[in-house]
């Protein structure tokens, strides 16, 4: 029965103190802001109460801002306005999140953040996420204000410690530390009731809080706890069943609720999650300290076709600019120059560039700088090696550096620089013509795929056919030294719109994270791959593509770390005692392979050495060694002298470190 | 504490809003304040004070969407009709489908579903999108 709309009063406040003097003066009055819950209960005869507050004129308490570093959301915030707000995407995304899913949008358009704390329903959507996030409810009433801890709020089933005289007028979020997580079950996407809603925050200490189980929202201390000792999930699984009391009700049952509940759990806490802090810490380390291996001066592509005075011009202030990073020690650690291709028509141009940009940086610099190297584009034929050689050969006798100075990189780009006239492979040939000045080959996805005919959607790095050219270049070069390097990816983690001259929408924030994030995800999955297929080199054209970089490097050696561990340990000790009793041991190639694997991580500063000696189970000198064949003999000459001596045990680091409990590393990083 | 759906109906006799659920699920008493779509079943009359309220009725530039809702069977039993145009027309300008699946999931259809009803909003999109 719809309630006799008639028969209610609105009190209508046009300022906050008026509010609360209303409330004082009246008890019993209901403060009204959405309407979104109330009537829903006005239009069924659910509502007892006759004496309503209308705070739609209360505009200042729908402000979103951060005072301090306290992010403020005001009582009259909407669920849209939550969605748009540029502060919560940034501080609190898993808010925005559950006021996505709440009702459709024109709920999201009127329901309010602070209508669904007061309305205490245990199955509010924003409820868990203030929960985990610690969040804090501002009340002022007539002549005073409290903070109340959002954990602290209910006392029961729509019940909380709201006074009659009081108004909430703000949530408060801290800075929150650590991943966020927010997931609901409905019977569908929009417009459903929670069955379960959970919210959750990876850290070292991880806060979690569900809805729809328990007559008010839950903080889960204990699951929390126990995640935090163990990191078990059966066992935190345990003792979430028995902190949570969901019941059947018309949109679910207790049952289905627990298990859940339960698989929420697991799901939060089954992210590719552990290693994200570790990772993200060592980005940073190394973004400050060596962001760049290797850097490129580039006169091909990337650069054009200009006027010779324009191209002169600036190999020559480019080479300036490199003796002012050698001056001041800002250089990369290598350092070189991409030429134009060595075809009829640019030939010369290549040459000219080249001889301007060297001859300045010897002149003005007096050598050249570290690790000096060029590249040289689009190669198809030996002769065009050839002839860079000799230019190189003229250049230093006429600058009077050391015979050898120049060293050359080539770009694998072709076809025929993979396979060559009479069917042939070509890189050994391409690469003998240096006369060993060819330092690196690199591959060019984008010219190769182009020369083959694959049309422009399906030109990317994961193209088989990149593949094969990647398998010819390593099969060839292989046990050359000749390094191979992978090429790079040309879609650029840049935000679609600027804000240059206006505040940017909260859609449009939207969309240039969404592409962001599809642009790394893309660099990061090739930069996997190159990993994979052993092409430890890779180039970026961007430096918003260094993060992706390094986190698909260390991902890729932190997550191998304990299974490499455990393969080598166990390794060492059976080759070990295979020749202790005479047996052949015969795979030393894989044991290389998972020493090499240490290397390489260490190298690139996915862990330090001393984490290197810790999971290898080898010792510093056996680990600087770098020949597997040789860390054996050691450990076989140590075996027979301490059998010699009546000493059976294998007095090695092997054995000891074996015994360290698997993700020490993470715990120790956490310090 | 009137809502704003029975003034529009029963005190302006603007019975183009209809009332379905009475409780915010269905949308079929979408109208526009101030440009932004809302239930006028769970809007107190009082908060419109000194805003503008677009009902279907005074609905003005959508007459692309609506013809294309009439050619590419959008209007079926046409209860849920006025709410879903007023729906749409919320929507932003560069709406893709999922864009129109979100600014439509607050509006239900009862009768055969919600195909030809996006496809309406894609058809006269288009031309739309041209104009600007």
């Amino acid at each position: 029965m719809r309630t006799a709309l008639s028969s209610l009063s609105l009190l209508e406040p046009r300022s906050l103190q008026e509010a609360l003097s209303m409330l004082r003066d009246a008890p019993g009055t209901t403060p009204l802001a959405g309407g979104t819950d109330l009537y829903v209960g006005l239009n069924f005869g659910t509502v007892r109460e006759t004496r309503f507050l209308d705070l739609s004129r209360l505009r200042p308490l729908r402000e979103i801002a951060l005072q301090g570093d306290v992010l403020s959301i005001g009582a009259l915030a909407t669920y849209t306005d939550i969605v748009r707000s540029p502060l919560v995407a940034e501080r609190l995304p898993i808010l925005a999140s559950a006021a996505r899913e709440i009702g459709g949008v024109q709920i999201q358009n009127r329901g309010t953040v602070g209508g669904n704390v007061a309305n205490a329903s245990p199955a509010g959507d924003t409820l868990p996420v203030l929960a985990a996030a610690d969040a804090v409810v501002v009340l002022q009433r007539a002549g005073g204000s409290r903070r109340v801890p959002f954990t602290g709020f209910y006392t029961g089933y729509r019940k909380s410690v709201r006074r009659a005289d009081e108004l909430i007028v703000a949530i408060e979020v801290p800075p929150v530390e650590g991943r966020q997580w927010f997931r609901k079950v409905g019977t569908r996407a929009a417009q459903a009731i929670s069955k379960v809603v959970m919210a959750g925050i990876r850290s070292p200490r991880p806060r979690l809080a569900l809805g729809s189980v328990a007559p008010t929202v839950l903080r889960l201390p204990l699951t929390e706890a126990s995640l935090a000792a163990s990191g078990s999930i059966e066992e935190a699984r345990r003792v979430l069943a028995r902190e949570i009391q969901p019941i059947d009700d018309l949109r679910s049952t207790a049952a289905y609720r627990h298990r859940v509940a339960g698989n929420l759990l697991a799901q939060f806490w089954s992210l590719p999650e552990s290693l994200a802090p570790l990772i993200s810490r060592r980005i940073a380390a190394r973004l400050r300290t060596q962001p760049v291996e290797d850097y490129r001066l580039d006169f091909e592509d990337g650069y054009g076709n200009r006027s010779d005075a324009e191209e002169d011009s600036h190999a020559i202030s480019a080479a300036r600019e490199v003796v002012t990073g050698m001056a001041a020690g800002t250089l990369s650690s290598s350092i070189g120059v991409r030429i134009k291709p060595l075809t009829e028509e640019l030939r010369a141009r290549s040459f000219r560039t080249l001889d301007l940009f060297v001859t300045q940086m010897v002149r003005d610099a007096g050598r050249l700088p570290d690790n000096f190297v060029v590249t040289l584009p689009k190669v198809t034929a030996p002769e065009q090696v050839a002839a860079i050689a000799e230019i190189f050969e003229a250049l230093e006798r006429g600058l009077s550096l050391p015979a050898g100075a120049l060293a050359l990189e080539i770009m694998v780009e072709t076809p025929q620089s993979i396979i060559g006239p009479a069917g042939e492979i070509s890189i050994g040939g391409l690469v003998s013509a240096a006369g060993g000045r060819c330092l690196a080959a690199h591959f060019g996805t984008y010219d190769y795929t182009a020369s083959l005919n694959i049309t422009a959607a399906h030109q990317h790095m994961l193209h088989p056919a990149c593949d094969f050219a990647r398998h010819a270049m390593q099969a060839a070069l292989a046990g050359t030294g000749v390094w191979i390097s992978d090429g790079a990816t040309n879609v650029l983690p840049i935000p679609p719109h600027r804000g240059e001259d206006r505040t940017l929408t909260g859609r449009e924030i939207a969309r240039n994270r969404a592409a962001v994030h599809a642009a790394w995800k893309l660099h990061y999955d090739h930069v996997r791959h190159s990993l994979a297929n052993a092409f430890y080199q890779g180039w970026d054209l961007h430096p918003a593509q260094l993060p992706t970089r390094y986190a698909a490097l260390y991902a890729f050696f932190l997550e191998g770390l304990d299974a490499a561990s455990a393969r080598l340990t166990n390794f060492v000790e059976k080759a070990g005692q295979a020749t202790l009793v005479g047996d052949v041991f015969d795979d030393a190639a894989t044991g290389q392979g998972l020493l090499s694997f240490f290397l390489r991580a260490s190298a690139c500063g996915a862990i330090t050495e001393q984490e290197a000696v810790e999971k290898s189970g080898l010792t510093l000198e056996e680990l600087r060694s770098r020949s597997f064949v040789r860390i054996l003999a050691g450990r076989r000459a140590a075996a027979v002298r301490g059998r010699e001596t009546g000493n059976g045990s294998r007095a090695t680091k092997g054995s000891e470190t074996a015994a360290v409990p698997r993700g020490q590393l993470d715990r120790e990083s956490k310090d | 504490m009137k809502r704003l759906l029975d003034v529009l109906r029963e005190d302006c006799a603007l019975t183009g809003t209809k009332e379905g659920c009475g409780e915010g699920e269905c949308g079929a008493c979408t109208v526009l304040i101030d440009g932004q779509a809302v239930n006028s079943c769970l809007v107190p009359f009082a908060q419109v004070a000194g805003s503008s309220v677009t009902t279907i009725e005074g609905l003005t530039g959508a007459e692309a969407l609506q013809s294309a809702f009439i050619r590419e069977g959008g209007a079926q039993c046409g209860i849920c009709t006025p709410g879903m145009i007023l729906a749409a027309v919320a929507l932003p300008k560069d709406a893709d489908l999922q864009d129109i699946r979100r600014g439509l999931a607050g509006n239900i259809c009862r009768c055969t579903g919600y195909e030809g009803i996006y496809r309406s909003l894609r058809a006269a999109a288009i031309p739309a999108r041209a104009a600007d």
